[in-house]
């Protein structure tokens, strides 16, 4: 629970992920899907309640080892090329050298980033930005991938690939906590929701149960947000 | 360690292409060439004037870097979001706050290196001779001073902005070098209050008079290695103390 002394932003909120699967939380704006990815990963702290991940608290530094997290618009130094910024959380997670070369080599690539890995991150477009928000937060293999809005500013091509990108992570088994509004997105990479509605979980569960027959994520998230009104 | 080590290493590759810091170092560099000149037309005063005012350029470029560049250190990673990035990764506020000191540390030094060379060029055009042991010391000093300014700005930055960082910052530098006149003032007036009042300043603020070596490095007198050794540990321990204030406040902060 997360609250202020005007606003409850986040109120008795209770979820689990399963190990494998990938999880997208969804809500209108201002719902608190990002205040509650930043409790999981230890950006804020809630006023109550307990946070576990691998039956450990969130803030420890063993947690953050297994951790990938991307924030929404992620920022970098400016000064610094996408090749240098990526040695550097390589070396934050003491990675061998050799290994990281390879590591980042095959990121880049992935993310579609090799051909601007040398250039400094200040001349990057939004779209290039948000993938290297994303390769970073693959620099460690993380068992669970924490991502907000991850799909946001990128055009439709880069949406497929990074999209594309994570169905290989889920089928390779790491668990994926999908932060996002464009619920089109979240219908084809997850496995169950949890839509959130003035700081709480109003829905729950696997994406075929919860949508009925001949309606989609959109239409369901609507009429669900529009009964709640 | 290791993190302590790779954040200064990136703090030092980021701070280094910073345009700031650039143009602080030519002016630094325009300084020194301009102190050189104006000692050839200083008649018997050259060696003097080149050796006092080529030190204050040392500390005022250095103290310059620290506030401009060390301010918005952590407000560009808290305000600009990468601390987004990196705090949900597997380092400590403290190993951050350190790591980010010696980072500007590093920047700091090289550009204090770069000024002295200058301003040893010119003392040896000047006097055809190397500057005595005590002018190095002074430099060293002058550096010591300057990296608790640095201390300064990032616990600033920590829960401020630039502008008020570099405010406090500097408000501290000029209470650092008037501790003699507030307590002159004091026991002038003979207040207990007030007189007990500047000797809190003392413990609270840095004397940062106990760093200049100036007058000493002028005329050429030597400082007892005890008056140096207790400069030393009093720079160490008041970085210490402001280093921890920092991490303290920054563990507050929510993202």
């Amino acid at each position: 629970m997360r609250a202020d002394k005007l606003l409850r932003v986040v109120d008795n909120l209770s979820f689990t992920l399963k190990k494998g699967e990938a999880y997208g939380l969804i809500g209108p704006n201002g719902a608190g899907k990002t205040t509650t990815v930043k409790m999981i990963v230890g950006l804020t702290s809630p006023d109550s309640g307990t946070i576990s991940i691998f039956n450990q608290s969130n803030t420890s530094l063993e947690v953050r080892q297994r951790i990938g997290f991307m924030p929404e618009n992620p920022a970098f130094y400016a000064y610094l090329s996408a090749q240098e910024f990526l040695w550097f959380v390589a070396r934050l997670f003491h990675i061998e050298k050799h290994e990281a070369k390879a590591r980042i080599s095959k990121i880049l690539k992935s993310v579609g980033l090799d051909q601007a890995a040398d250039r400094a991150i200040r001349g990057y477009s939004k779209g290039m930005k948000q993938r290297l928000g994303l390769a970073q937060a693959l620099v460690n293999q993380p068992d669970i991938l924490i991502l907000d809005e991850p799909l946001d500013g990128l055009d439709p091509l880069g949406r497929s690939d990074i999209k594309d990108y994570l169905l290989e992570m889920k089928k390779s088994g790491t668990t994926i906590l999908l932060s996002s509004h464009i619920l089109s997105d979240v219908e084809e990479i997850c496995d169950r929701i949890g839509i959130i509605h003035r700081g709480t979980l109003i829905e729950e569960g696997a994406i075929d149960v919860v949508i009925p027959k001949g309606m989609n994520l959109e239409e369901y998230f609507v009429k669900t947000i529009k009964s709640r009104k | 360690m290791n993190t302590i080590i790779t954040i200064a290493r990136n703090t030092f590759k980021e701070t280094i292409r910073d345009r700031i810091l650039y143009s602080v170092t030519f002016l630094g560099i325009l300084y020194m060439i301009f102190i050189f000149f104006l000692s050839t037309i200083s008649l018997d005063q050259g060696p003097r004037v080149v050796t006092d005012f080529g030190l204050v350029g040392i500390l005022f470029f250095g103290i310059a870097i620290s506030i401009f560049i060390g301010a918005n250190l952590l407000y560009k990673e808290i305000i600009g979001g990468t601390a987004l990035i990196l705090f949900p990764k597997p380092i400590s506020k403290m190993q951050y706050i350190i790591g980010k000191f010696f980072g500007l540390t590093c920047t700091i030094i090289l550009v204090s290196l770069i000024l002295t060379i200058i301003f040893i060029a010119g003392f040896w055009l000047q006097n055809h001779k190397w500057p005595q042991i005590i002018v190095y010391e002074t430099i060293v000093f002058s550096i010591l001073e300057i990296l608790i300014i640095v201390a300064l700005t990032i616990l600033f930055g920590s829960f401020s902005n630039p502008i008020s960082s570099s405010l406090y910052s500097l408000a501290l530098f000029l209470v650092g070098h008037s501790y003699s006149l507030i307590v002159r003032t004091a026991t002038m007036g003979g207040n207990k209050f007030v007189i007990g009042l500047s000797k809190v300043i003392y413990y609270i603020f840095p004397n940062l008079e106990k760093f200049n070596l100036r007058i000493y490095a002028v005329h050429d007198i030597a400082v007892s290695s005890g008056e140096l050794l207790s400069g030393f540990i009093y720079a160490v321990i008041y970085i210490t103390f402001l280093l921890f204030v920092a991490t303290v406040a920054l563990k507050k902060r929510e993202f």
